[in-house]
Formats: structure tokens, sequence, C-alpha cells
């Protein structure tokens, strides 16, 4: 069996048992697309009462590669509001790139990581042009050269 | 891979097992000898000079892919990669007591119905252990009121597995769980069926492990990775007919499989006891059907290189395993029927509604994310000046602990719980 087949396997059954407060596991049909929900666990008035729903998409160099990790927009689950979280869904994020990933990274530390991103934001705002990054990207998050090194704030 | 590793996924067994027996402590036990980036119990561990520990063909795909500790993100190199043989020896011994113990925690007569059995089941938890004298007399003294959880613990001979059967292949009795391992395995020595010998007596716990300092005589030779901006094609084609590999696919493939080759020969030389080169070659061809050349999933991120397959099918990869999917799932549901035992004390009571709703909408953010061949870079900003300004980073977020104190005790709880420290430990910022 695969590398990635494998280790995604584990993590499922975990997933499946028990998982973090505000974090729930919506689908896993197969080894490339999960559908995970979050909430946050505070009452930061930005994500009160709202559900966030990530997609993940793993290829078979997982966990050697990052996944791809997106909020994705439904009826009932918006795009978090969030100077690193364009209104595409597209998460800025080091450790979702190739520079802050690392292997024993995983799916529950990931939506841990964006709970703790969402719930430590006071900033009612989107990334600067996202406008124009939204209307123009054609690019896999995972393709684009974020810098991570802030002087913005 | 094999047919027994393939086993052992299908399987998922995992440090959360015991959460649901009474010998929850053992997770913990459990999840110290696995590899966090595989999440499978260590083979061939290897320590980096950072003194973190990793299954050597882990720890080398990682270095091959980032040159850092997946770890703590120092920088290392394969050439400084230790065997850890005490945590070889520990591996080893850890998986061969396993299955008995966790057969022995799973015993329906171990299982807490009132205070009354959960008390006596503490002193049966603490029986597991090297019985002390004073252990001993409380077990005893016990033993008057409630003798079934005692005879477990305390006896050598009373207890017996029921649920053994005869191997329909070699004859020997097998614990019912274990059978399909067993013949996978091509039916190993089955060295006990009575759960309570391994537990309460000491014999086999002090037996030397195999000593791991014993090297076969005919030790193969490390490789050394290429520099691949210094070899032509025709030298690198060489270099793989050579070794008996396929020299065919494009110029990134042929390095991939090289470098793909170089790993798995090299974690082999690792190894305590190392494979044959053919096994090696059914392992390359594992990577050749998954991530190489026949792969049907787009692994063209690697290297930053756009080449796309024309007649790229993602469903594929999916498809391929979707067998050994659905038998996870089987197996994780099959496990999941125990009550959830994370604890939660400061579950706030609002927010434990689970959403009953399973729908998944189509993500309107697939429009953004489909495959598309780029080609003219759209660049989304125009100057390093602008770029620079309009990034957005994760660590001046992260750096600080969340606000909310509940969060914190969140974690605290969490980290209590095993398996999971080691998880947590990494949503903390890193070090620069
Ligand atoms: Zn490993
Ligand atoms: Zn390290
Ligand atoms: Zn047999």
């Amino acid at each position: 069996m695969a590398f990635a087949t494998k280790r995604l396997g584990k993590e499922l059954k975990k997933l499946h048992e028990s998982l973090p407060p505000g974090i729930e596991l919506v689908s896993a049909e197969d080894f490339q697309d999960w559908l995970l929900d979050i909430r946050v666990l505070d009452a930061n008035p930005l994500y009160l009462n709202q559900t966030y729903r990530l997609k993940f998409k793993f290829s078979a160099q997982y966990p050697i590669e990052p996944p791809e990790v997106v909020f994705v927009n439904t009826k009932d689950r918006p795009i978090p509001m969030h100077p690193h979280i364009y209104s595409n869904g597209i998460i800025c994020l080091d450790l979702l790139g190739s520079q802050g990933w690392t292997p024993i990274q995983n799916v529950e530390s990931i939506c841990m990581s964006l709970q703790s991103m969402l719930t430590g934001n006071s900033k009612n705002e989107r990334p600067e042009g996202d406008q124009q990054f939204v209307a123009n990207n054609r690019r896999r998050p995972r393709d684009i050269d974020f810098y991570y090194h802030d002087n913005t704030v | 891979m094999d047919g027994a590793s393939k086993d052992d996924a299908l399987e998922v067994p995992d440090s959360t097992d015991w959460l649901e027996t009474p010998l929850r402590s053992l997770a913990q036990v459990d999840s110290a000898l696995r590899c966090q980036v595989c999440r499978d119990f260590y083979t061939t561990p290897m320590i980096t000079s950072c003194s973190h520990t990793f299954c050597s063909l882990c720890i080398r795909r990682s270095l091959n892919n980032d040159g850092k500790c997946p770890a703590c993100r120092a920088p290392e190199q394969a050439m400084k990669l230790r065997n850890n043989n005490a945590m070889e020896d520990l591996v080893d011994a850890f998986k061969r007591a396993r299955p008995d113990v966790l057969a022995f925690a799973r015993t329906p007569t171990s299982i807490p119905t009132s205070s009354a059995s959960k008390r006596s089941l503490e002193e049966v938890d603490d029986g597991g252990e090297d019985m002390s004298p004073q252990k001993r007399r409380r077990s005893e003294r016990t033993k008057s009121s409630s003798q079934k959880v005692i005879s477990v613990a305390d006896s050598d001979e009373e207890y017996t597995l029921d649920d053994t059967i005869p191997c329909p292949i070699c004859e020997q009795k097998v614990v019912l769980a274990h059978i399909n391992k067993h013949i996978d395995d091509g039916c190993p020595e089955e060295p006990r069926v009575t759960v309570t010998k391994s537990l309460s007596r000491s014999s086999r716990s002090t037996a030397n492990p195999t000593p791991s300092t014993e090297k076969p005589s005919a030790r193969p030779e490390r490789l050394a990775q290429i520099s691949y901006s210094m070899i032509k094609d025709n030298p690198l084609r060489k270099k793989l007919t050579d070794a008996g590999l396929s020299a065919a696919g494009n110029r990134q493939l042929l390095e991939r499989r090289y470098t793909e080759w170089v790993t798995l020969w090299n974690a082999n030389c690792d190894a305590t006891k190392p494979k044959s080169k053919a096994d090696l070659k059914r392992e390359l061809d594992i990577w050749e059907r998954t991530q190489g050349g026949r792969a049907t999933v787009s692994s063209a991120t690697q290297m930053g290189s756009q080449i796309r397959n024309k007649d790229f099918n993602g469903k594929g990869w999916a498809t391929d395993y979707s067998n050994d999917f659905q038998q996870l799932i089987a197996n994780a549901r099959r496990n999941t029927k125990a009550p959830s035992s994370a604890p939660t004390p400061s579950e706030p009571a609002e927010s434990t509604t689970p959403d009953a709703g399973l729908v998944t909408d189509t993500p309107d953010v697939d429009t953004v994310m489909t495959e598309r061949q780029v080609d003219a870079p759209i660049m989304v900003e125009d100057t390093p000046e602008k770029l620079a300004s309009q990034t957005r980073f994760f660590h001046e977020t992260n750096s600080e602990p969340p606000p909310s104190s509940q969060y914190q005790e969140k974690l605290e709880a969490l980290e209590a719980d095993a398996g999971l420290a080691s998880n947590i430990a990494t949503v903390r910022p890193m070090q620069p």
C-alpha cells in the first residue's frame, strides 16, 4: 500500500474516533479529498455561531508534501473573514506551504492551527488585493508563492 | 511493500486502541514507539543529529524533500543519521507483546461496569506490572471479593483466551483476531495463547531481545545521491540500467526514480535485517505505480515543474485504492463502537451539537482549483515591495497564545491524551 494511503488511513481512523472540540469530519470518501468543518471555540464576535468548511486535497507524496487546504463556500458555510484568507477560500498560512510544512503535521493539527488563526484575529478584513487575486488567480494554492515574512503588521 | 505491511495498514492498529480499554496509559507507550511521519511503529529507526528519531525511509524521504528534520526543522543530512538500536529493540519487543496485551485488555471481564469493579480493575492494572509484594498482597485481598478479575491478573494458567482457532494452514492455535495477519505473514510460530503468562510473569519480558549488534556479513554498501545538475541524460540512464531499473521516461522522472531507488537502497542498508534487492525492486514498483511513471495522479508540483500528463486521470489513484479504502473505513467504524474517550471536561454545552447533515455541497472554489495548464503565469503582485505588503503571515498570529483560555485548557486536556501531544506541539510557533 502506498505511503500516503497508509498514513491517511491511520489519520482517518483517529478522526472517526475522536476529534478536538470544534472540528468535525464531514466526508472522506477516498484518499484524495476530505471535507472537515471547524468552529472557533471562543466568543470572537467575527466568527460567533459560524461553521466553516475546509477541503483537503492530498497528493501521493503526502505527508512529505503538504495537502492543499482551502475554505469552501456553501449555502451555510461562508469563507471566514481574515486578513490571510482570500474570499475564494485560499489560505495564506506558512504551515501549508512547502517552506512551513513538515511531515509530522496532519489533518488534525492543520485544523487546530486554523482554529487558532481565527481565534487570534480581530481584523474584519480580507487580504490586500483580494479582489484582484480572486479575479486573476488560476493557480493551485500550493503553486502560489506567498511570502511569509511579515512587515505589514 | 509486502502483504504483511499491507495487512498492518488495513487493521490500522493505532495508539488509540488502548483508550477504550482499562490500560489507557499504554496509549502513550504505543504512541512513543511510532514514527511521526508514517504513524507506524518505527521501521529501522534512525536518530538525527538533533536527536529526533524516524524510520530510515521516512527521514530519508523527508530529507530528500527539504533537508530538514521533520520534528524541529533543523538542517540535517542523510549521512549524519545513526541507527537507534535501543528503539528498534523496544519496538520489536512491544510489537510482539501488543496483540496479547490488547486482547487481554479488551477481554469483557475487564470492562468496568460499577465503581466497585472499577476499583478492582485498577489493581489489575497494577498487576500488569511487576508484582511488588505490596501490590500482590493488595490483589490477594481483593481476590475473595472479586474472584474473576483477580484470576486474570494473578494466575498463570487459569485464564486462557477462548477465542482461538486452529489455523487452517498450519493448524497452530491462533487468536481469532490475528488469524488474517498470521496467514498473511506466512504462518509464523505462534508463541502463546495464554494471555496471563506474558503479563504476570517476567520471564518473557526479561528474555534478551535479539541484539542488533550482529551485522550480517555481506552488508550492502550505501549509494551516493547524485548531483543531477552534474550528470547528463545518458550517464543517468546508464546508472539506472546498471542498477537494473527502467530508464524510461522524461528527465524529471529519471531523476525522481533514481532518487527513490537510492533512498530505498540506503534505508535498506540501515536495516538490521536487510531485504533482498528483489524486494527493493518491488517497493520501487509500488512507488512507480503511485508516484512515478505509472502514477495516474499528477505529481507535477514536484520540483516546481508544470509537466502534466495529457491523459491525466485524477480518479485513478483513488480508484486503485478504493478497496483498501473501503476496508479501512469498515475497520475504523468497527473500532469506534466504544464511546469517545477523549477527556472533555470543559466542553461548552452549546458547542457539542454535531452537524447532522453530511451533505457536501459542491465547493465553489473548485473553479479556482481546477487542474489547468498555466500558459502564462498570472502574477497577482507586480513588484517585490507590493508583494511584501500584500503578503500575510501566520507566525505573528501564531506566536501569541490564543486569547481564549478555554482553548488553552483544551490543549492541555488533549496533551494529556496520548498520541496527541506531539501534534499539539507542532501547532505552537516554530523557532526560526
Ligand atoms: Zn516512519
Ligand atoms: Zn530534529
Ligand atoms: Zn498458519
